[in-house]
């Protein structure tokens, strides 16, 4: 296993009598897409303010780079916020100048780099566009850039997407997955699940302030598989079917039923799959069988209705 | 440090380069010598044309009326013999002429009626020497006698010219009342650039990219400086644009006023002021005053989430700098500007900066200048501390308009 690039350990933080973030530890390997999913006031805004060091935890440790983190370390560290913004009567390569200089890079350095990206995003002549000028998608492209231009070590992204046509959305998605493979760690922070889905190797969900859920993707939906089944049977027997229906080990919802061929779900509470297989088998000829694998948005919303 | 200057650059940069700056700082002044000239120009023209004969009727014997107009040869003098002095003082309020000298020596009768205008002394002069002249002659007293005692007595008036102090004291006056005004203006217009370029800033939700870059402190002070440094700069601007424009107006008022005497004499009370002096004492007040002002500037720019929220905050802001130029105004006006009042005034630092550069002009000792700046100095590394406290967790606020309950609750909030 890697080391971490950031180790939360402990982390607690309350406004007043309200927790936001209770006691909660995360570790995130360097390089991997990590993500950040909670609803609104779950506690990922005070959590990402924490990593920034914009305020400060009750108590807790953060570790990165194997060092507690400090504020000169908040330099390595590119935040993308929820709410865009940028000052709208400077020039793009002024807010460039301007935010790369503040991170600690050279001028030099830093119009290199936005040359690097005004070239990859093939809008090399909007240089010395200001702002205020540009369309919110456009805007977003520019703040992308400016987040990443100092080549940070940690990427925090608030809901990245927000705001992008599905074109530019793909565009920056691709951008987050090169710079991931190149060795850029990525938090991910959002509360539409799909996309977490899709970007992230590795997630925790956040509830209240506490964690709900931690871990790789393929590990929580294992962990969520359900014993739901979805079955259909050819040449079935009536009086069979009848037995199955009423066997207490199983729940049945019958979906289709035709002369020939019956689908129905079965929840299977009590018995080893290989037992419900060899009770289907009695009933009739098994055409299709399969077990149910529930998406990340089931998994969340039932895990916080539980909570 | 570096941080620091990129800040104060940003801020001067963009400040500077604003429509409303170059506005303000070319406009205003040309407004402020295009006023100075109109007052000028009708003050030299005014005193041209209320130049009126002074006009007096006189009831007299010739003797009498030759010795006034001998006396008084800008006078127009009417003159009759036959009228009764009720007539008389009739017909002086019906032609609206300003004064009546009803007069005969014989008959035991000296009356002088009329307005402030007529020339009191010298025609009371007159009517007392004919008055003894005739009271010798009947007396028995020789002609030629009474003559050598009159005529040519060696008495010799001349007026006191007192025009150079009036003037002087009217353009120290002047320059204190405006330097006064223009460091509450400055330190209004600069305290709320810094309050909008925070809301501006918050607004943006640029402060969030910010403050994880840099410490809130040090963007604060980082505005506070840069939007300072456009406020000198204007200064600078302006004290040019104004010395230079005086210049001009001295060049060609001299020749078409009909006062020109006395616009020459202004003029060199003008250049008599010392204005380094000036400069020196309005960069070190207006910025003593504008740091500590601008500190609460920036914490209401913070608390709030839009201009229009501001009201209430900024009202008690503005309580003080209008106290202070009416205390300034009244002491300078009263010709007072080194009494108690203003003394005190100069040392509360609310009003220091204000009262303190009025005082300046008329010459103020130069450890009450350092003990001022050192109080202001105190005064705010104690504004911008509190200021900081609230500006910290206030540009991280959105939503509602917190109270001033909250404000307090939030300088003590860790």
């Amino acid at each position: 296993m890697q080391e971490p690039i950031i180790s939360i350990q402990k982390l607690h933080k309350s406004y007043g009598t309200k927790t936001a973030l209770n006691h909660i530890s995360i570790e995130i390997t360097k390089g991997s897409v990590y993500g950040l999913i909670g609803q609104n006031g779950a506690g990922k805004t005070s959590l990402i303010r924490i990593l920034n060091q914009i305020i400060d935890a009750n108590s807790g440790h953060i570790i990165f780079k194997g060092t507690p983190m400090t504020s000169e370390a908040v330099k390595h560290i590119g935040y993308l916020p929820e709410e865009r913004g940028l000052y709208k009567n400077m020039t793009i390569e002024e807010q460039a100048l301007y935010f790369g200089q503040l991170k600690g890079m050279t001028k030099v350095n830093a119009l290199e780099q936005l040359n690097y990206w005004l070239d990859r995003f093939d809008i090399v002549d909007w240089r010395k566009k200001k702002i205020q000028g540009l369309s919110k998608g456009m805007a977003q492209k520019v703040q992308f850039i400016i987040t990443v231009l100092h080549q940070p070590d940690l990427l925090i992204l608030d809901e990245p997407f927000s705001g992008f046509d599905p074109i530019n959305a793909n565009l920056i998605a691709k951008e987050i997955k090169t710079l991931a493979k190149n060795g850029t760690t990525v938090i991910f922070s959002s509360h539409r699940m799909e996309s977490v889905a899709e970007m992230c190797d590795a997630l925790c969900l956040i509830h209240h302030g506490n964690i709900l859920l931690e871990g790789s993707i393929q590990s929580i939906q294992k962990k969520y598989v359900q014993q739901v089944f979805e079955v259909t049977l050819n040449n079935y027997q009536e009086n069979e079917l009848t037995l199955f229906l009423n066997n207490a080990d199983y729940k049945t919802n019958i979906i289709q039923k035709e002369e020939e061929e019956i689908r129905f779900e079965v929840i299977n509470n009590q018995k080893e799959t290989d037992q419900l297989l060899h009770d289907l088998l009695k009933v009739g000829k098994v055409i299709s069988y399969k077990q149910h694998t529930p998406s990340l948005q089931d998994i969340f919303i039932k895990t916080i209705e539980n909570a | 440090m570096h941080k620091l200057l990129l800040i104060i650059q940003r801020e001067f940069i963009t400040k500077v380069r604003s429509k409303a700056y170059l506005v303000l700082i070319f406009l205003s002044p040309m407004l402020m010598i295009g006023m100075f000239a109109a007052i000028f120009y009708f003050a030299s023209k005014e005193s041209k044309d209320n130049y009126k004969q002074v006009s007096i009727l006189a009831v007299t014997t010739p003797e009498i009326a030759a010795d006034i107009q001998k006396e008084n040869p800008n006078i127009a003098l009417e003159y009759r013999t036959v009228i009764s002095f009720k007539d008389a003082k009739t017909l002086v309020n019906d032609k609206d002429l300003n004064g009546l000298i009803y007069a005969n020596p014989l008959s035991n009768m000296m009356e002088i009626y009329g307005d402030d205008k007529i020339p009191l002394h010298s025609l009371e002069t007159i009517l007392e020497k004919h008055w003894i002249l005739q009271q010798l002659k009947n007396k028995g007293v020789e002609e030629y006698v009474i003559k050598q005692a009159t005529e040519n007595t060696p008495i010799h008036y001349s007026k006191k010219d007192d025009s150079h102090a009036t003037i002087q004291k009217w353009v120290q006056g002047t320059v204190a009342i405006g330097s006064g005004y223009l460091v509450m203006m400055f330190v209004i217009i600069y305290g709320n650039a810094v309050m909008r370029s925070i809301i501006e800033e918050k607004n943006s939700r640029v402060v969030e990219i910010m403050v994880c870059t840099v410490k809130p402190f040090q963007l604060m002070l980082g505005k506070i400086i840069g939007n300072a440094l456009a406020g000198i700069l204007q200064f600078l601007i302006w004290g040019i644009l104004l010395l230079g424009g005086l210049f001009l107006l001295e060049i060609y008022f001299p020749s078409v006023g009909g006062n020109s005497e006395k616009v020459e004499q202004i003029f060199n009370i003008i250049w008599e002021i010392n204005y380094t002096q000036i400069f020196v004492g309005f960069v070190f007040f207006f910025l003593s005053g504008y740091l500590l002002y601008s500190s609460f500037y920036a914490a209401v720019g913070a608390a709030v989430s839009s201009e229009t929220d501001t009201q209430q905050f900024v009202h008690p802001i503005l309580l003080p700098l209008m106290f202070a130029v009416y205390i300034g105004i009244v002491t300078v006006v009263n010709g007072n500007p080194n009494g108690s009042t203003a003394v005190l005034f100069s040392f509360v630092p609310f009003t220091s900066p204000v009262v303190m550069l009025m005082r300046i002009p008329f010459g103020v000792p130069l450890w009450e200048i350092i003990l001022s700046l050192a109080l202001l100095l105190v005064s705010f590394i104690t504004t911008v501390y509190v200021a900081s406290k609230i500006y910290r967790i206030g540009i991280l606020t959105y939503g509602n308009k917190p109270s001033m309950k909250q404000l307090v609750k939030w300088m003590f909030q860790k």
